[in-house]
């Protein structure tokens, strides 16, 4: 694949991302027709710029979170080249590599749709809240204090009332299904984040009793190449795991405001 | 009531030059050589331009092994934009001082 082809690709998914695909092909189509290559470069250059510095702000965050998630991954694959077990491996990080993307271009799809002014921020400080939600109970299930199975069970609760709120004061199923969707995947892909770079900074700690264990029989060069792969593995799970759940838990609420009758107020 | 935003330089000579010939189409890459612009810069124009109303955009049909091109052409919104435009300061060569007897 040429740097001809990247180029392409780049430029027509940055204008995807910005909400102008028509612009896109324009700048594609003006590209071709220049015959020299160092002037082709140049004007590709600008088209590529000028279409970053389009993307809105919301898009730019969740394009941000997973490129930052990939690199996550490339990161610990550098560091840990242990974790590479035979082709599963590079089967399992090819679809994560796809989810991210498909969780960034559904995302981007979801906030353009919401339009430019509107609630996409708060979406996305809602999916930051069902990441936390999330990562705070997973933490907590790893000490005896017994209070993960009700965090657990407050985290579909958030997307939940989410549901509910957005489609209220939108008066639209739709639009309430559009903003459980985005927090659902900017949820997703927050909670990948943290977790995984969490996971590659700390070196997979701590290391429990059960890790240590099953690190003698699992073949790895050592506990921390075992600890990091097995933790990122987790997370690649949540990272199917959250969305979904939020987006059942959402679309229940949203379903659910939708259904319940509005008290009207008239005058006397 | 909205505020009309001020048109920058670039945004003028775009102006200028599409309303000097207010009936033909011009492509992308033509604007940027004619005018000395980016296209990172002239894209962006063109954008707002199009969607303020004042340029019109349009696909040309396709050539033989040619993708189509995007043209572009002044609208009666735009030549009346353009028209309100203050004049074009009188640039003096480089390296020659003007003199401006009093």
């Amino acid at each position: 694949m040429g740097p001809r082809v990247i180029t392409r690709a780049v430029i027509g998914l940055l204008a995807e991302l910005a909400g102008r695909p028509e612009w896109g092909r324009a700048m594609l189509a003006e590209a071709e027709q220049i015959s020299d290559p160092r002037a082709r470069r140049r004007f590709a250059r600008g088209c590529l710029w000028a279409l970053a510095l389009s993307v809105p702000a919301g898009v730019g965050t969740l394009l941000v979170a997973g490129l930052s998630s990939l690199t996550v991954v490339v990161v610990a694959l550098v560091r840990y080249p242990g974790i590479v077990s035979g082709a599963g491996t590079w089967v399992a990080v090819g679809l994560f590599s796809i989810v991210v993307v498909g969780y960034v271009t559904i995302g981007a799809g979801l906030a353009a749709r919401l339009g430019r002014g509107g609630p996409t921020g708060q979406m996305l400080a809602s999916g930051a809240v069902i990441a936390g939600v999330w990562m705070v109970a997973l933490v907590a299930s790893g000490t005896p204090a017994g209070i993960s199975i009700p965090l657990l069970a407050l985290a579909p609760c958030v997307a939940l009332i989410l549901g509910w709120r957005a489609t209220r004061r939108s008066t639209s199923t739709t639009i309430g299904l559009r903003c459980v969707g985005l927090a659902a995947l900017a949820g997703g892909l927050g909670l990948f984040l943290v977790w995984g770079g969490e996971t590659v900074i700390l070196a997979g700690r701590p290391y429990d009793p059960g890790m240590v264990r099953d690190f003698a029989t699992s073949g790895a060069p050592d506990l921390a190449t075992y600890a990091v792969g097995d933790s990122l593995g987790s997370g690649m799970m949540l990272l199917l795991l959250v969305p979904l759940v939020s987006l059942v838990a959402g679309a229940t609420g949203a379903m659910a405001a939708a259904h319940w009758p509005r008290t009207s107020h008239t005058d006397a | 009531m909205t505020r009309r935003r001020a048109h920058s330089p670039q945004s003028v000579k775009v102006l200028r030059a599409l309303s000097a010939q207010p009936l033909t189409w011009r492509h992308g890459y033509d604007l940027c050589t004619e005018l000395d612009l980016r296209s990172g810069s002239l894209y962006p124009i063109l954008i707002r331009l199009c969607d303020r109303g004042f340029v019109d955009s349009m696909w040309e049909t396709p050539g033989a092994g040619r993708p189509p091109r995007h043209l572009y052409r002044i609208t009666a919104a735009g030549l009346h934009e353009a028209a309100g435009l203050s004049p074009m300061p009188a640039r003096a060569p480089r390296g020659q001082v003007r003199w401006d007897p009093a």
